[in-house]
């Protein structure tokens, strides 16, 4: 039997290239990890993706697969192993797939602005951040309630698309100069984090929170030329 | 055996919506049409069905609302298989098409919104941005289906039915962006797709006329 040859190219701090690593680790699949330098992308990178030349892109017995969602979609198919990530019922299924995609549109969004705008806009985007951490507050007490993930007692498809967020939390907050609302707030967004940090899985590839903030405000800095 | 009710909330111009159709209409699915009027207010019924983003296309199943119009292609795929699947059922495949439907999202629709909203030295880029997402697709057509009308070879897949929806937009566009697209000559599989597209009964009954959308199009510049 031949051995599968998976291997991811990331940049560390990538919440969408982490979204890859919590599906690989979750499922136990081995994998190398191949960090990318964005300022001087890789041959096999810009061959891999060569529409968007964007990490993460994942390699598979040599076939690449891109964009984040995708990607998962694809680990999801090719090991469903002892859970699968999507729900077999097709409405479950698309509100796993709904919540994934708010990921994008609303939080990630919200976050990029939160990077790069400044003076009103800037203000907006926090504003905008924590009208989606409320939303998914909101949404975790509807889809599961009384249980700590979207996909009810353990990951699911919707859990890995948001959880890569929750390390960027503190980077936000600090560029956004804004202090999150608590559990007595958030309660449910608040166990769903302390849920997902006590997988073993998700452990194994999450940056610091610290790492990620140095980054972030580096970011920041190089958006405003200020902190 | 009870009826199955399926309503799809929408607005005759969106391409987004137009997915939707083209899915439940391949799939021979039965169901009820509503046309929500954008402005000045959303219906009622709308603002319950997708409360996050207030937008349309909604699918209204059975009372469950269902939101974002691939969500919606991928639920009617897995609710109706036949006569035959979307998503192809190899991973590799599934995801190429999967790749090439979010294309559609990001690089097509991206660039025909800014030919309608942006102005000078921006409004210009869309238009070579909007071309060069029609090579790409003309390109991987080539290479994913050689010799075969569709994404999805002989018959539509997950990807035929997230771009074709902008094929009716063509002139549109252009005429939005004041210029003509390249021919068949130079992109040979995009022109055969879209004969193709346009020759599959199903696709007919809910497209728009491409004078009509390019009629609303040019309001909505007018407007900018």
């Amino acid at each position: 039997m031949s051995k599968d040859s998976v291997k991811l190219l990331n940049f560390w701090p990538s919440m969408f290239g982490l979204r890859v690593h919590y599906a690989l680790d979750l499922k136990g699949v081995s994998y190398d990890y191949q960090e990318e330098n964005l300022f001087n992308k890789s041959k096999e990178l810009l061959e891999a993706n060569p529409i968007y030349t964007k990490i993460p892109v994942l390699i598979h017995n040599g076939k690449p697969i891109c964009e984040s969602l995708v990607i998962v979609d694809y680990i999801d198919s090719v090991w469903p192993g002892s859970h699968k990530l999507l729900p077999e019922d097709p409405y479950e299924k698309a509100v796993a797939r709904f919540w994934a995609d708010f990921g994008d549109r609303k939080l990630y969004d919200a976050g990029s602005r939160l990077i790069r705008a400044m003076g009103e806009e800037h203000k907006k985007a926090g504003e905008d951040f924590k009208w989606a951490l409320m939303k998914i507050d909101e949404a975790l007490g509807t889809i599961a309630p009384g249980k700590p993930f979207f996909g009810g007692d353990a990951m699911n498809f919707a859990d890995v698309a948001l959880a890569p967020f929750i390390c960027w939390f503190k980077g936000y907050q600090k560029v956004g100069g804004f202090v999150l609302p608590g559990p007595e707030e958030w309660p449910n967004l608040y166990k769903w984090v302390d849920a997902v940090n006590s997988v073993d899985a998700i452990k194994i590839s999450t940056p610091s929170d610290d790492k990620v903030t140095e980054s972030v405000e580096r970011y920041r800095k190089h958006f405003t030329g200020a902190a």
